[in-house]
């Protein structure tokens, strides 16, 4: 068990995980990818649900961090969409939205997010939010 | 025995003898009206009787006189004949009157003693004369015999003869004398009108001797047969024929023959007389019969209403009494009737009273903007107002004019009112099973809320409670059908500014919070320090906005707003407007195309109308996500500037363009959800428009694009033609500019323009001849094309005319497609137009060109062609250049190069 887990550890460290922020708002971008090198991510970005959804499926990252509100794919549908790929079901998926309603954490679930942050959030928190879900 | 029935009996009596006494009457009548005719028949045969003997009498005369002529003193035979012969010959002379009368006579014949015939004239002499001499002597054989002085008369069938002695005063005998009558002229006178129809004549053998007429001979007939033989010639009288006819009758003797006048009445004709008068005597007898018996009636009437009258006074003393006893109880009944009366009057003023009420309760009910309907426990629909049968689309069935039912009268019954309920619901099938439930139910409450689809779609509220009375009986069910469309909107649109609002300060929170916390928490390179400041900044500037927007469509709407308005160009705007975007969008291309045709001043608050055309221009781009061009199209429409923005994006549903410009309303589209923004910026947009007097409108295509309207009243207006005159204060008028260029629709475009300009134009696509026409013609510029017809090129162009002085002064300005300055050094070429170019870009060179050579220091100078070499090498000795001379007869205009 130990063993696993450094050798775990030590394979994470050389290939660092990917995360790709699908996210229309630039800044919003920039905050979340700054905050995710912080965590010694590697980073990929999309500003619209389409890319990201090409980006997903050629890249293959560990984690998906979707805006809700986008243009063209909303966040729900990209996840969607991913969680229903061939391969791709394992991909963990963060749905990070300005909602904060009940029924945004329904349609999260429907979607079948793996995590669910709203705005605003506190970059620190996202990054152990992320580092559980990848931990896990 | 009583009065009446003695008259009866009298009448009866009457009745039956009348007949009999009548019946005598016209017996009597009868015989008196044949008496009468019998008279008449008589008087008939008699006067024929006269008629015939006068002509007896007459003939007489006439042979008496010629007798006692011959005979006068007659000595013998020879003496007589003489006097004969003269008779006979001057019969006419001696009488002329009877000889008139004698024309009838047809012979006078004298026959001698022994029966010869002596002398004749007429036809019957010479008849006589036929019988061998041997007169007819039986006929006056009496006359032979006796030797009578008598005039005797004989006959035979065809004539009457008259006859007597000639005889000597001695009584010697001498002869006869004859004189014939005919037979038709002797009864001539029984032709006669008075005779005709009624007389006849016959011998006593029956023969007629006078024609008769069919009737005359069948009476003739009957007479000869039955009663000839019996009456013989004796005397007169009449006889009754059978079947009534009467026959008058007459003997007449003619000499030694006899003759029966008769006269006939038919008994037809009496009859039908006497009968007319029966007729008549029986109208008059019945209607006396009437008038009697109708008295006696009327008597009879009279005296039984005599009895009556008698019967009646005593009936009405009765009356009377019970009359008394009636008002007593009348009297009595009249106080109760006023008592009735009170309390129906009572009643009314309580029913009308009543009536008021239901009507004020129906119009109550009808204005509750509520549908309400009941059904009763025998589920049967009993009323429903108005608005229901509105909401329900109810208007159509026969129940429209019914507005409030009495219980019984069943409107619909309650399966089709839950039916109506239901129809054209999301869910109907359960709605209906769950309300059909509710029918036959009369305790539980219902809510319920119907989704109807449509091309508007609408939403009801439907409550159902149970009704019942005050003793808690159950009266039926209650529905109350309430239209909640307009608060289902309000709804979505306070959740839709809630979700958008909190979308709206959540993102630039989020950038603020985070990278404040990083800045806070982490050590950053100096570098990512800044840019993370930069972007709080910038994200703290975009919420100051979204406030700013806030609190702007709020003063707005409430009239605070106060707009800095000023007179400006409508260009300086859009230009700021599209410098800013320009430079933000990578994906969008956004173009301007200016349609004024001229220089356009509106009065208006520059920022605010900037906040107008980026939002127009923000929403172009963020609405065609995948990118495309934008078109801003400026243009004048009559007293207004119109500013179009298109894209060519998402496009509107054409059932959400009239509310695109209400406040935070963002049309309902899962694709558009995801879009960003407040939802103010079009009623921003909006208000300001409004506020300088113009409108705003979107037309959209849904899926291909949209284009955003709105016009802003004009203030002044300058055609481009004028507008820059005025601007350069060139003096534009005879001046001819040349045009070199081989592409036909681009010289049309450079005419046009420069025609609005005021500019002639002259137009070659060959070198060769460009540079002839620039000899030819005095050019104030030529525009000057690179690739052209022929051997040369636009740069020989150039080259041969600036090398020649006449054409070197003219500026040209070069068209190309590109712009090669390193080229043109040198050539003194004045500037480039870069193909394409728009309209005005073309316009605003040539002024600039224009007005620089206009500016350039001019001299004027009085020379001819002589001298003007002269002036022109002392201008050079003193390093003077020279641009441009141009001549007008002796004085010379030198526009200097640089000043002096």
């Amino acid at each position: 068990m130990e063993l696993c887990r450094i050798l775990g550890e030590q394979r994470g460290s050389k290939t660092m995980k990917r995360i790709l922020v699908v996210d229309d708002e630039s800044a919003l971008r920039m905050l979340i990818s700054g905050t995710l090198e912080i965590g010694n991510f590697e980073v990929l970005e999309a500003d619209n649900g389409i890319d990201g959804l090409q980006l997903a499926q050629s890249e293959k990252p560990d984690l998906i961090i979707l805006d809700v509100m986008m243009p063209g794919l909303s966040g729900y549908e990209v996840c969607e969409q991913i969680k229903s790929l061939e391969g791709m079901q394992a991909t963990k998926v963060l749905i990070l939205t300005a909602k904060g309603q009940l029924a945004d954490k329904e349609a999260a679930l429907t979607a079948k997010a793996d995590c669910y942050v709203s705005k605003p959030f506190s970059p620190m928190q996202l990054l152990q939010t992320v580092e559980k879900i990848l931990g896990e | 025995m009583k009065k009446h029935q003695i008259v009866y009996v009298i009448l009866l009596i009457i009745l039956v003898i009348l007949p009999v006494i009548l019946n005598g009457i016209f017996t009597d009548l009868k015989n008196h009206v044949v008496e009468k005719e019998l008279s008449y028949s008589q008087l008939l045969v008699y006067k024929a009787q006269s008629d015939l003997e006068k002509r007896i009498v007459r003939s007489k005369q006439l042979i008496g006189f010629i007798t006692s002529f011959v005979e006068e003193n007659i000595a013998g035979h020879s003496e007589m004949n003489k006097r004969l012969d003269y008779v006979i010959t001057h019969l006419n002379q001696i009488s002329p009157s009877i000889f008139k009368e004698n024309q009838a006579y047809n012979s006078i014949i004298y026959v001698d003693k022994e029966g010869k015939q002596i002398k004749s004239t007429g036809v019957n002499g010479a008849y006589l004369e036929n019988e061998d001499n041997n007169m007819k002597t039986d006929l006056f054989k009496d006359i032979l015999s006796s030797k009578t002085e008598d005039v005797l008369v004989s006959q035979d069938e065809d004539n009457v003869y008259f006859y007597t002695s000639i005889q000597g005063e001695d009584g010697q005998f001498f002869g006869v004398v004859i004189l014939s009558l005919p037979m038709t002229e002797f009864i001539q006178d029984l032709k006669a009108p008075e005779y005709q129809q009624k007389l006849m004549l016959i011998d006593t053998n029956g023969k007629s001797i006078l024609q008769p007429t069919l009737t005359q001979q069948e009476f003739l007939d009957q007479f000869v047969n039955e009663t000839l033989q019996e009456i013989g010639t004796r005397d007169s009288g009449y006889v009754e024929l059978k079947e009534g006819n009467l026959l008058t009758f007459l003997p007449f003797t003619v000499g030694e023959k006899t003759w029966i006048l008769l006269a006939g009445n038919k008994r037809d004709d009496i009859i039908s007389y006497t009968s007319d008068l029966y007729k008549r005597i029986m109208v008059i007898v019945t209607l006396a019969m009437a008038s009697i018996v109708g008295g006696a009636i009327l008597w009879r009437i009279s005296y039984r209403k005599t009895v009556e009258a008698e019967q009646l006074v005593l009936q009405n003393r009765q009356l009377e009494q019970l009359n008394a006893q009636l008002r007593q109880n009348q009297s009595a009944l009249e106080e109760e009737h006023t008592v009735v009366e009170e309390l129906n009057a009572l009643l009314e003023t309580k029913s009308d009273q009543y009536l008021k009420q239901k009507d004020t309760l129906q119009a109550i009910i009808d204005s509750i903007d509520a549908g309400i309907a009941m059904i009763n426990i025998e589920q049967q629909t009993i009323f429903m107002n108005k608005a229901w049968r509105e909401n329900l689309y109810l208007c159509d069935c026969e129940v429209t004019n019914l507005v409030m039912q009495l219980p019984g009268e069943q409107l619909i019954d309650a399966e089709t009112l839950t039916q109506s309920m239901v129809s054209g619901c999301q869910n109907s099938d359960r709605l209906l099973e769950e309300l059909k439930k509710l029918i036959s139910d009369f305790e539980s409450v219902y809510r319920t809320e119907l989704k109807i689809d449509g091309p508007r779609k609408k939403y009801f509220h439907l409550n159902s409670i149970p009704c019942k009375a005050q003793n808690g009986q159950s009266l039926g069910r209650i529905y109350v059908h309430r239209d909640i469309s307009h608060e289902k909107e309000v709804d979505r649109l306070k959740s839709e500014l809630i979700s958008t609002v909190s979308h709206e300060l959540r993102t630039p929170m989020s950038s603020i919070m985070g990278f404040s916390e990083l800045l806070l928490t982490r050590e950053l390179p100096p570098e990512r320090s800044r840019q993370y400041v930069e972007i709080i900044h910038s994200q703290a500037d975009r919420l100051t906005k979204l406030i700013s927007d806030f609190l702007d469509i709020q003063r707005m709407e409430n009239g605070g707003q106060v707009f800095n308005k000023q007179r400006l160009d409508l260009e300086k705007v859009i230009e700021e407007s599209l410098e800013l975007f320009g430079k933000t969008s990578v994906k969008h291309d956004i173009e301007w195309v200016n349609d004024c045709q001229g220089r356009a001043l509106i009065e208006y608050d520059k920022d605010k109308m900037f906040q107008v055309i980026s939002n127009l221009l923000s929403n172009a781009i963020k609405y065609s996500p995948s990118g495309g061009k934008v078109i801003v199209r400026t243009g004048r429409e009559g007293n207004f500037v119109k500013v179009a923005v298109t894209d060519k994006g998402l496009g509107i549903p054409e059932e959400e363009k009239d509310k695109l410009f209400t406040k935070f309303y963002r049309v309902e589209n899962d694709d558009r959800r995801e879009i960003g923004g407040t939802g103010l910026g079009l009623a921003i947009c909006k208000e300001v428009v409004q506020a300088h007097g113009g409108e705003i409108w979107a037309e959209s295509i849904y899926g291909k694009g949209s284009t955003f309207s709105f016009t802003i009243p004009l203030c002044e207006f300058y055609p481009e033609r004028i507008g820059q005159n005025i601007q350069s204060g060139v003096q534009l008028t005879d001046k001819v500019i040349l045009v070199v260029e081989d592409d036909q629709s681009l010289v049309k475009l450079i005419r046009d323009i420069l025609k609005q300009d005021g500019f002639e134009t002259h137009v070659t696509d060959n070198g060769e001849a460009a540079l002839n026409l620039a000899k030819q013609n005095e050019y104030i510029l030529i525009i000057l094309d690179i690739g052209l017809i022929g051997d040369l090129t636009g740069w020989d162009v150039l080259k041969v005319l600036k090398q020649d002085l006449q054409t070197a002064q003219i500026p040209v300005i070069i068209s190309s497609i590109y712009e090669n300055k390193e080229r043109a050094k040198g050539q003194d070429v004045r500037d480039y137009l870069v193909k394409p170019f728009k309209p005005e870009q073309l316009s605003i060179l040539v002024h600039k060109v224009l007005e620089e050579d206009d500016r350039a220091a001019k001299m004027v100078v009085e020379s001819n062609e002589h001298t003007e070499q002269i002036i022109l090498k002392i201008l050079q000795n003193e390093g003077i250049g020279v641009k441009k001379i141009k001549r007008n007869n002796d004085i010379l205009t030198i526009v200097l190069d640089g000043g002096i």
